[in-house]
């Protein structure tokens, strides 16, 4: 019998990216990688638990995007095509290094890795949302949505807006995972003021907040952190524990940081002249990273040039440690906790899915040593989930959560901030003039009008997304941000011109749908 | 604070000089231009990145002489489709706030040449000293009071401005003040709370709820079933047991826990 528990919440995201008019497109490898690095190894890791059966439990959001690309048949082939490219330069590399044991040994392995992805990617036909949606079936994983384009509730205005944010995502959610949702992951922790109650109008049980989310809320929650506390609509806010988080997170105290762990920077897509490397690089020259990365972190402040080469036996003994050494910290924690509570503690760990395997290359390995010591060499923490923690302790303190968000600072000042502030003057009159074309339509409208009205709300939903104040923000990639900001506004601004006119060019719409075709099932009625 | 890691963002140690050179020595110069004014922006004074920028910039030059701007390789799009400018200005009055933070917030306004006129008109002589204004009220239930102005200049624009506190419900609007006081709203902001900015009363006699937990497998959308509450329970004679935890606090051993 544990004597508390630990909730191990996985989110995954990326922003919609998808552009069929070009036969190469850069940033369509961001999925591409995330494919590679994260979700199939993570799906590796999942179903090695279910054959040796260990027992675990793991929430993972998938956002609506991401979930939208997965089961896209146009991004499943060029996925397919990029992990063949992988193949190829595996193949050219263990040539290239076939007089040096060491990088041989790497090329070796990198050959190895991504001969068994493939194998995985086929043996589930290309489908990772099935193979998910049997994990949560087989009660392994609880799967939850994310804001329908990832839309940052505190800045979006219109509450029609914010409502269909929720609405689309758990239709989205239904549509892949055939069911309901019972939580949400808020896009970046964003709390505002009422969204509670939009979540308890779609029936979802659940969402999570950054710390003092629910430390500044009102009253103070008698539990702490470590409990869960029901707004007053009724939804449970489960907050993110301090500690277990910038043990993985910090960049100065943080696991990933470790010099035996694989250096993320140094990639052979960098290394390699041009005339080598330019057949598994952008068709114009410009270098991107491969995923062959040959060495380590060393230690901190060293120059790329001057890095290690990776061992990954070492790497994995540190892995190994790492998730010894993260247990033993949460069975402390807990035997502290459980003495002071009213019921058994529970500590919510969340991070961002891509940092396991794409940031933090080991971090599915940590995983996979983590889940199997928790189930395995103590008794004090057990694994469990929102909702089975929600069925286990149904009473709870009632509690106004504070507006705030996981980004830095704890507010919004990454995504309100001189490099990206402008978007939102235009974003919110979209928003309100959407509202208005969906209540003057509110009891239909023809085919061809029906389907302009719904392809405005799509562009209107893309233009929300939080990627791309983000992206902004950080400094890279921003002229593809702000072009995707710039035309899902003209696109939107254009159906409003012609919705208005009366005259609908059929062509055209036609092909932003193939083009835009995310939420094929949305209905324009839910901003009216 | 923890963030994010956000997979789109590749930091950028990749803009380094050494990755200039490289691409200007593999005949991209527009490429290697590119990461100088990069570094340069971060590093205005640095005269090698200057010079390799200069460099960079002649070859382009150069390579734009001898030839047309090339074609594209392929049918496809150049750049994003449906590509358009933002348009200056929407030709209606509003005015909104964002709270950034407890200590800041975020405003942006327009208002039109017609309605600065008949504002104006209204004030009568006043009319052309009259300001445009920002002004906060406190908007706590039907209750209003002023908090603060803030001067505007012009007609339409975003600023940054100090919350007045954390904590606070507020309310914005855009309008004319005269000489002698006199305030014409001309739009209003939707109403927000700014962030509170530490931790709420120490009142922990909270309120309890039970809400009937989902049911398991293959459910459709159920609502959420508050079963019973908020009901506050009787003072405890010695006050509620709390947890003392405190993160961070409590330092545990640093070994390798393999159990």
């Amino acid at each position: 019998m544990s004597r508390g528990y630990l909730a191990i919440v996985l989110h995954a995201h990326l922003p919609f990216v998808r552009h069929p008019e070009h036969r190469y497109f850069l940033e369509e490898n961001w999925l591409y990688e995330a494919i590679t690095a994260t979700y199939l190894p993570l799906l590796e890791v999942w179903q090695g638990l279910q054959r040796d059966r260990v027992p675990f439990q793991v929430t993972m959001s998938i956002s609506p995007p991401l979930c939208s690309m997965l089961q896209d048949d146009l991004l499943k082939q060029r996925y397919a095509a990029y992990l063949d490219r992988l193949l190829r330069l595996a193949a050219d590399e263990r040539r290239r290094t076939a007089g040096d044991p060491t990088f041989q040994r790497l090329a070796n392995y990198y050959g190895e890795r991504f001969s068994r992805l493939k194998t995985l990617y086929d043996r589930i036909s290309g489908d990772l949302i099935g193979a998910y949606r049997q994990l949560q079936f087989d009660g392994c994983l609880e799967l939850i949505t994310v804001g329908a384009t990832h839309g940052y509730l505190p800045v979006i205005r219109q509450p029609e807006a914010r409502r269909a944010q929720i609405e689309v995502a758990c239709e989205n959610y239904h549509r892949a995972f055939h069911r309901h949702p019972r939580g949400i992951w808020l896009p970046e922790c964003g709390f505002a003021e009422g969204a509670d109650e939009l979540l308890a109008d779609a029936g979802l049980r659940f969402f999570f907040m950054d710390a003092h989310g629910l430390l500044h809320g009102r009253p103070r929650p008698p539990l702490g952190l470590h409990a869960p506390a029901f707004t007053p609509s009724g939804v449970a806010a489960f907050a993110r524990d301090i500690e277990s988080s910038k043990q993985v997170w910090s960049a100065a105290e943080g696991y990933p940081g470790d010099g035996a762990y694989r250096d993320f920077y140094r990639d052979l897509g960098f290394d390699l002249p041009l005339a080598d490397i330019a057949p598994y690089i952008h068709p114009d020259g410009i270098r991107v990273h491969t995923g062959f990365k040959y060495f380590r972190v060393t230690g901190g402040g060293i120059d790329l040039a001057h890095k290690l080469p990776y061992d990954p036996d070492l790497a994995r003994q540190r892995a190994a440690d790492h998730a010894g050494n993260f247990l033993f910290n949460r069975e402390r924690q807990i035997e502290h906790l459980a003495g002071q509570m009213d019921r058994k503690p529970l500590v919510v760990s969340p991070y961002d899915a891509e940092l396991f395997g794409h940031w933090w290359f080991e971090g599915p390995q940590f995983l996979d040593f983590l889940l199997r010591k928790i189930a395995f060499d103590q008794t004090t923490v057990a694994l469990i989930t929102p909702s089975n923690y929600l069925a286990e302790y149904p009473t709870n303190a009632v509690v106004e959560p504070s507006p705030s968000s996981w980004g830095d600072g704890g507010y919004s000042s990454v995504w309100v901030d001189p490099s990206n502030d402008w978007i939102y003057r235009h974003v919110h009159r979209a928003e309100a003039r959407m509202h208005e074309l969906a209540a003057m339509h509110r009891n239909g409208a023809d085919p061809l009008r029906r389907r302009a009205l719904n392809q405005a709300g799509r562009e209107l939903l893309l233009a929300e997304s939080s990627d791309w104040a983000f992206i902004m923000k950080t400094g890279t990639s921003v002229r593809y941000a702000v072009d995707r900001v710039k035309a899902h506004l003209a696109r939107f601004r254009r159906l409003d011109r012609e919705l208005s006119a009366g005259w609908i060019d059929e062509g055209w719409l036609a092909d932003l749908e193939a083009r835009d075709n995310i939420f094929p099932e949305l209905d324009y009625r839910k901003w009216a | 604070m923890n963030n994010s890691s956000r997979f789109h963002t590749h930091p950028a140690e990749h803009q380094t000089e050494e990755m200039a050179r490289r691409y200007f020595a593999e005949g991209l110069p527009d490429r290697a231009a590119e990461i100088c004014r990069q570094l340069l922006a971060l590093h205005p004074g640095d005269a090698g990145l200057r010079e390799l920028l200069l460099q960079a910039e002649a070859a382009i030059a150069t390579a734009r002489q001898g030839r047309l701007p090339p074609l594209p390789a392929t049918d496809e799009p150049h750049g994003m489709l449906d590509l358009e400018e933002l348009p200056e200005a929407y030709g209606i009055d509003e005015c909104e706030l964002i709270a950034r933070d407890p200590f800041h917030l975020f405003a942006y306004w327009e208002v039109t040449a017609a309605t600065l006129d008949a504002a104006r008109h209204q004030l009568g002589d006043e009319g052309a000293q009259a300001q445009l204004i920002l002004r906060l009220f406190l908007a706590s239930g039907a209750a209003t009071r002023e908090l603060r102005d803030l001067a505007l200049g012009e007609a339409r624009g975003r600023r940054y401005l100090p919350a007045p506190k954390p904590g606070t419900p507020v309310r914005g609007a855009v309008g004319l003040l005269s000489p002698s006081g006199l305030f014409i709203p001309l739009a209003h902001s939707h109403g927000l709370r700014i962030p509170p900015s530490e931790m709420a009363s120490p009142d922990l006699r909270a309120a309890w709820m039970e809400v009937a937990p989902a049911r398991t497998v293959g459910q459709e959308r159920e609502p959420v079933q508050i079963v019973r509450g908020p009901e506050r329970p009787q003072p405890p004679e010695r006050g509620p047991q709390l947890p003392r935890w405190r993160p961070g606090v409590i330092s545990y051993s640093s070994k390798s826990g393999n159990h």
